[in-house]
């Protein structure tokens, strides 16, 4: 039996047999060939280059018309690297000479130039390049070796997913019946795979290095999501202990859920608070709707360009957005224009930026690359009569970009008009604050758009100016630091002032302790992962708005953030008693 | 027949994936050999994998190297290649 002690990031006890994902490492036969296989050996590696070459001529077709020049010529260039006929000779040379399997002598000859690239000692241009040969040899090898796998085709028994890393597709696309439980290697608390994890409610801990040589397919694995303690092969007594911890958490979380999915989210003075949920990808919204969510109050839509290798078409967007409201019913649902960067997009005619987090992102992106954001906006205003669509713009920083953007709008709409399509008329459109400029100036915005969500990650780590994956300074990363809190207080109190909503979408919605500060300053509109609206509901019924003004009162007296925290730590627990 | 020339690399980004795709190109179109040498190192211009391995960033200075009939004419397309940084920027 081995202990593992990882980052829990989603809540449950998971007992259940390993199910290794591997990477993409592709297993490379080392074995020599028989001089008769020579040949055919040559062939095999050719077809693979014409293969990968094909595939690479499907992907610049698949491309939007417009631009297929542009950002075709990066795939284009991928070509060239392929056709190069000295490449092919040195790798047939070494099948011949060396008796290689074509896998094996395309690996060696393509690593043999990454290493004289990296040789060559110019870091920023060797990291630029690199992944450009590392692909070129995934490229052969993909087509010497076969197919993608459906990760859950080989799925039998219920397991516990063992991987270095899910990418958020792998993540989605787990079969929840089948995968009762998440270990990766790499991973934190805001890494996609504990977002889904937490959303979808599958105990997860990530963080666990090493873990994928540590367990072999079959053992038994028991997680901890909570406390982040993975125990590999458990012995009779510790398996019988958690067995029943299991059982008493799946009882509690259930009789939570139904306690609360029926009763509203009221305070003892009867002020009716809104629950919403936080999704990426509309499968999460059934999960959503069992923990009581009445409407959806973020929709990241990232996980469609994830998806669809950074190019969904109207009709994905259109696809996406038709479930989502299908399975929503009468109930709002907030979509999220494309919160991605440059670097992220790989778009074309771009530099690398040396500072992604400050740099062509989001709605600076889509006014940069008017196609990205048309695409988008034709998708959600023909969306809009299908159900309670409102829309919501991430990064503002000014309110010329919120012109910009209604301006972008009303062009689309007016082309949907002629084309006699639905043009979402009367559709919502909010922006999120995340950037301190734009929560300094909200009362100058207010006027401007129909309701603000609060994105508190961002905004802390932009208040504060901290990079939260930087271990050096994560600690400065402070929800209760003063400065959040006043900023929030005054972008709720313009809301109020022009009779905007105000939500608060963040992740410190989802975290009980911050409920009655929030509450006290005003807040009305909570958008959270799901698992966390039983307990939330619990908390509200618990308290009145002056219980909850009084804690937020006291909580401004702070100067320090980590005081402030011990605070409403503290009211929580005497509100909330079986809180953590 | 040998020519040679020495150039200067003007791409902002170096010779990278698409500067090295073009000037590979241009150097298959002749039947000499053509080599860049940069620092001692020698690679063939006509592979551009073999280009890209030069790690050469901007300001980086090369020789170019031809052998055979029609080398000066290589050697000068290339160097006017190189000094319209291949078709970039």
């Amino acid at each position: 039996m081995e202990i593992r002690r990882g980052i829990g990031v989603s809540s449950g006890y998971a007992i259940g047999e390993a199910h290794v994902f591997d990477r993409e490492e592709f297993r490379i036969n080392r074995r020599p060939i028989s001089p008769k296989e020579v040949d055919p050996e040559i062939d095999r590696f050719r077809k693979a280059v014409e293969g990968a070459t094909a595939d690479l001529r499907r992907q610049i077709e698949a491309l939007p018309a417009k631009i297929r020049d542009v950002a075709g010529s990066i795939l284009r260039s991928q070509i060239d690297n392929l056709q190069d006929k000295f490449l092919h000779e040195e790798i047939i040379s070494e099948i011949r000479k060396n008796l290689s399997t074509a896998e094996y002598a395309s690996s060696r000859t393509v690593r043999r130039k990454i290493k004289l690239l990296q040789d060559s000692g110019n870091e920023a241009f060797v990291k630029r390049i690199l992944p450009d040969l590392a692909e070129l040899e995934k490229a052969i090898l993909r087509n010497l070796l076969g197919a993608k796998r459906d990760d859950n085709a080989e799925l039998t028994g219920r397991v516990v997913i063992v991987a270095h890393d899910l990418s958020p597709g792998q993540a989605l696309r787990l079969d929840r019946k089948k995968v009762i439980g998440i270990l990766t290697e790499v991973g934190g608390l805001t890494s996609h795979t504990a977002i889904v994890a937490k959303s979808l409610g599958i105990p997860a801990v990530v963080g666990v290095e090493g873990v994928t040589s540590d367990v072999s397919a079959g053992d038994t694995i028991l997680l901890d999501g909570a406390s982040g303690t993975v125990i590999i092969s458990p012995d009779e007594g510790t398996l019988k202990r958690y067995q029943a911890m299991e059982r008493n958490f799946v009882l509690q979380e259930k009789q939570r859920a139904k306690e609360f999915h029926d009763l509203p989210a009221i305070t003892k003075d009867e002020v009716h608070i809104e629950i919403f949920a936080n999704i990426e990808s509309p499968e999460e919204i059934p999960e959503a709707i069992e923990h009581g969510a009445e409407g959806i109050g973020l929709y990241r839509t990232e996980f469609l360009y994830l998806e669809n290798r950074f190019n969904p078409t109207e009709k994905d967007h259109l696809e996406a957005y038709a479930r989502a409201t299908t399975l929503l019913g009468k109930r709002k649902i907030i979509i999220r224009t494309v919160d991605l960067g440059a670097d992220k997009m790989s778009v074309d005619g771009f530099p690398r930026e040396s500072n992604p987090f400050l740099g062509t992102r989001a709605i600076r992106l889509c006014f940069e690359r008017p196609e990205i954001f048309k695409t988008q906006l034709r998708a959600i205003l023909k969306s809009a009569g299908r159900g309670n669509v409102g829309m919501m713009i991430p990064m503002i920083s000014s309110l010329s970009e919120v012109v910009q953007v209604k301006e972008a709008v009303e062009d689309v709409r007016r082309e949907l008009r002629r084309e006699e399509e639905p043009a979402g008329e009367g559709i919502e459109i909010g922006i999120m604050i995340e950037i301190p400029s734009a929560a300094i100036i909200a009362d100058l915005l207010a006027p401007h758009v129909d309701f603000f969500s609060v994105g508190t990650n961002d905004l802390i780590a932009y208040s504060v100016a901290v990079d939260r994956s930087n271990e050096r300074v994560a600690a400065l990363y402070q929800p209760a630091h003063p400065a959040v809190l006043r900023l929030l207080k005054h972008v709720i109190e313009a809301g109020e002032r022009y009779g905007k909503p105000v939500s608060v979408c963040g992740e410190m919605s989802s975290d009980l302790n911050f409920t009655l500060f929030l509450l006290g300053i005003g807040l009305r509109h909570f958008s959270v992962a799901s698992p966390v609206i039983p307990d939330l509901k619990k908390l509200i019924r618990n308290v009145s708005i002056d219980d909850a003004k009084a804690v937020a009162e006291k909580a401004f007296t702070f100067n320090d953030g980590r005081e402030a925290l011990e605070y409403l730590k503290g009211k929580t627990r005497e509100f909330l008693p079986d809180s953590s | 027949m040998i020519a040679e020339k020495d150039v200067t690399i003007l791409n902002s980004l170096g010779l990278h994936v698409r500067p090295s795709a073009a000037m590979a190109g241009m150097a298959a179109k002749f039947k000499c050999t053509v080599s860049v040498v940069k620092d001692g190192q020698a690679v063939n211009a006509k592979s551009s994998i073999d280009l890209l391995t030069l790690a050469a960033v901007a300001g980086t200075e090369l020789r170019l190297r031809a052998e055979g009939d029609d080398a000066r004419e290589a050697v000068d397309a290339l160097a006017a290649l190189i000094q319209t940084k291949c078709g970039e920027d």
